[in-house]
């Protein structure tokens, strides 16, 4: 060992500090952080903290007090905090014990139940896809790929539930909801029938919006637009399933996007109200436009007003943010040759914009979907990827482009994709699909 | 705390809220501490916003360094709010809020040492840091991996002392008062955290070689 003076040894270790200190560096990267303030947001608004932060002798009987009474000396020594204890969750009508972490699929047709221990219950609906990530006492996590999840949550004042969409979390506070998630057009809708929920992340504020009893969110990652609004009765009992419905309040619908704060309403949700709102639109202002109706959601309606006008007229002459609501209005009404249209027109009128590069991935999806023809898919996911590889959509693309590859029968390049994809998005939704196709 | 300060922060906050149709407009202007810990208590979402932002890097910071890039790093900071919130009823004087938080950081980092110290279980390291990657030099990582295998084997108010004199850069005083220690407790912590550092770095390659250096060139 050897022997250093004491003010040496004092500027020694400052500069081993030092060198400490630059290796690290301030913390961790800008996405955890965020995602930390997200957690902490979510525990605030909660307020489970508050009420749930006692000693874990609370709920031990009398018989058992000597030992954990031992056990807390122990403890309170050490620093030792009790472990998380699981919450157990079954899912399907089997009843089949469910592991944390384990995708769960409902197939067209089927809706597959997720009950847990506490008497919480999720449905997930046809052609959805979740997994719970982690189910403990404290914490239940669950991620929604695509598709609609309702739920009905007992509250019990300590556990925090969260249903994860895309780039939205929806923190529950005891309530009854439903969470739709289409991710190919980045559409979240949330509806609360029962108590309330705090929705963040995505283009939503970064303190979240609560939603209670009685109202519908529909927030729209593409084009930034978030609409909250009143659910209609009859909606309502078809969210909630029958015997469920509570009174609710009408309020007028409202809708803004606070990137631009021009007003719109974007998202495929339930069309009920859409006879309604034609109606009074066209009592105050006679026929209402094809901009109305899509206003409305009356997108059938849309397209038929657009048609009248002339569909190549408008994709000729319309601006581009009427455009875009013009080729959305279409994919929601399922006419994908007026969609199409419209999307190509994005493309060749505003080229080099955002909505160029999000049109190529829609024109992708609809390739894949309406004219199933996976070497076009491949061609404008490719588009997408060149245009926007950093892109909101980047990791959906490039999945889509992996299965466009391996569908057209490009074997190889689909496995290339597919190591691409595995190297960045580990975790990502086409995962399996990137593995399976690796080992074929 | 204040009813009166408390009353006067809802109000403050309410008339800054715009309400557009079903969608509330939150405010932009900066809250004070005393509005953070109503809002807080109230279970405020924006409080909370609030409060990270102009705490959460520094309380990211300090358990970075107390813990050294730890794999549990982001659960530990998750705690740290945990206490926050747990306590944020009992806080007297809002305006030494910064500093009970920080109380609360070296606390909870406290009760991580030891737990994991009890439980005899080795938390992996994170490997250290996206920066020393991004700067790429060999040892880079190394060096800070090999700093922290050393203070695993301190008391956690040895290392806590220790960590908050030498990478924070923190006065004696000021690491006193951090860790909550009497002055002369902290200085009886650091000269024995010096101690057991400077002998086990003269066994180990990367740091003695480090030191080495600095003697020669003075």
């Amino acid at each position: 060992m050897r022997n250093w003076k004491m003010s040496d040894e004092m500027k020694i270790l400052e500069r081993v500090g030092e060198r400490v200190a630059g290796d690290l560096g301030d913390g961790p990267s800008a996405d955890r952080r965020e995602a930390q303030k997200r957690a902490f947001v979510s525990l605030a608004a909660s307020g489970a903290s508050r009420r749930g932060h006692r000693p874990i002798l609370v709920f031990v009987g009398v018989a058992a007090a000597a030992s954990v009474a031992a056990l807390l000396v122990v403890g309170a020594l050490f620093g030792v905090e009790p472990e998380e204890k699981p919450m157990p969750f079954w899912v399907g009508e089997g009843e089949e014990i469910g592991s944390a972490g384990k995708w769960v699929h409902a197939r067209p047709g089927d809706e597959v139940p997720i009950r847990f221990d506490n008497g919480s219950r999720m449905e997930l609906e046809e052609q959805s896809a979740a997994r719970v990530v982690e189910s403990t006492q404290e914490k239940v996590d669950v991620n929604l790929s695509t598709g609609k999840l309702k739920a009905d949550i007992k509250g019990n004042g300590k556990t925090e539930w969260a249903v994860n969409a895309g780039p939205y979390k929806v923190s529950v506070l005891g309530t009854e909801f439903r969470v739709d998630w289409n991710a190919s057009t980045s559409t979240l809708e949330v509806a609360v029938t029962r108590g309330k929920v705090l929705v963040q992340g995505g283009n939503l504020s970064e303190y979240g919006i609560k939603l209670e009893a009685g109202k519908r969110l529909v927030a729209n990652g593409l084009d930034g637009s978030v609409a909250v609004e009143a659910i209609r009765d009859r909606e309502l009992q078809v969210v909630a399933g029958a015997g469920a419905v509570e009174e609710v309040a009408e309020e007028p619908s409202a809708s803004t996007t606070p990137r631009d704060g021009a007003a719109v309403v974007a998202g495929p949700v339930a069309q009920g109200r859409s006879a309604v709102g034609r109606k009074a639109a066209s009592s105050e202002k006679g026929t209402p436009s094809w901009l109305d109706l899509a206003e409305e959601r009356d997108y059938a309606g849309a397209v038929s007003a657009a048609e009248e006008e002339g569909i190549d007229a408008l994709v000729e002459g319309l601006p581009r943010d009427d455009l875009w609501k013009l080729a959305n209005a279409a994919r929601y009404a399922r006419r994908p040759m007026v969609s199409s249209k419209a999307y190509t027109a994005v493309r060749d009128r505003f080229p080099g914009t955002g909505k160029a590069a999000t049109a190529a991935f829609m024109l992708g999806r609809m390739a894949i979907d309406d004219k199933a023809s996976p070497e076009a898919a491949r061609k404008w996911f490719s588009i997408y990827l060149d245009e926007a590889p950093g892109g909101p959509l980047a990791e959906e693309a490039l999945g889509r482009l992996m299965d466009a590859c391996d569908k057209s029968g490009r074997g190889e390049e689909a496995k290339r994709k597919a190591r691409v994809y595995l190297s960045r998005y580990q975790d990502g939704i086409f995962a399996k699909l990137a593995e399976s196709i690796l080992q074929q | 705390m204040n009813e009166d300060v408390g009353r006067e922060a809802s109000r403050g906050m309410k008339a800054s809220t715009e309400k557009l149709r079903g969608v509330t407009r939150l405010p932009t202007r900066k809250m004070s501490d005393a509005e953070i810990v109503r809002g807080l208590i109230d279970s405020d979402p924006r409080a909370a916003a609030e409060l990270y932002d102009r705490y959460g890097g520094k309380i990211n910071s300090k358990v970075w360094r107390l813990l050294g890039a730890d794999g549990e790093h982001d659960d530990v900071v998750h705690q740290v709010f945990v206490h926050i919130m747990a306590g944020i009823e009992k806080l007297k004087n809002p305006d030494s809020l910064e500093d009970w938080i920080y109380g609360i950081t070296v606390n909870t980092v406290r009760r991580e040492i030891r737990r994991r110290k009890y439980r005899r279980i080795l938390v992996p390291m994170a490997e250290p840091p996206e920066r020393s990657e991004e700067r790429g030099g060999p040892d880079q990582g190394l060096f800070a991996k090999q700093f922290y295998r050393i203070l695993e084997g301190m008391k956690a108010d040895d290392r806590i002392v220790f960590v908050l004199r030498f990478v924070e850069g923190r006065s004696l005083g000021e690491v006193a008062a951090a860790g909550g220690y009497s002055l002369s407790t902290a200085k009886r912590r650091l000269t024995r955290a010096k101690r057991e550092f400077m002998k086990k770095a003269s066994r180990d390659r990367v740091l003695s070689s480090f030191i080495e250096e600095l003697e020669d060139v003075g």
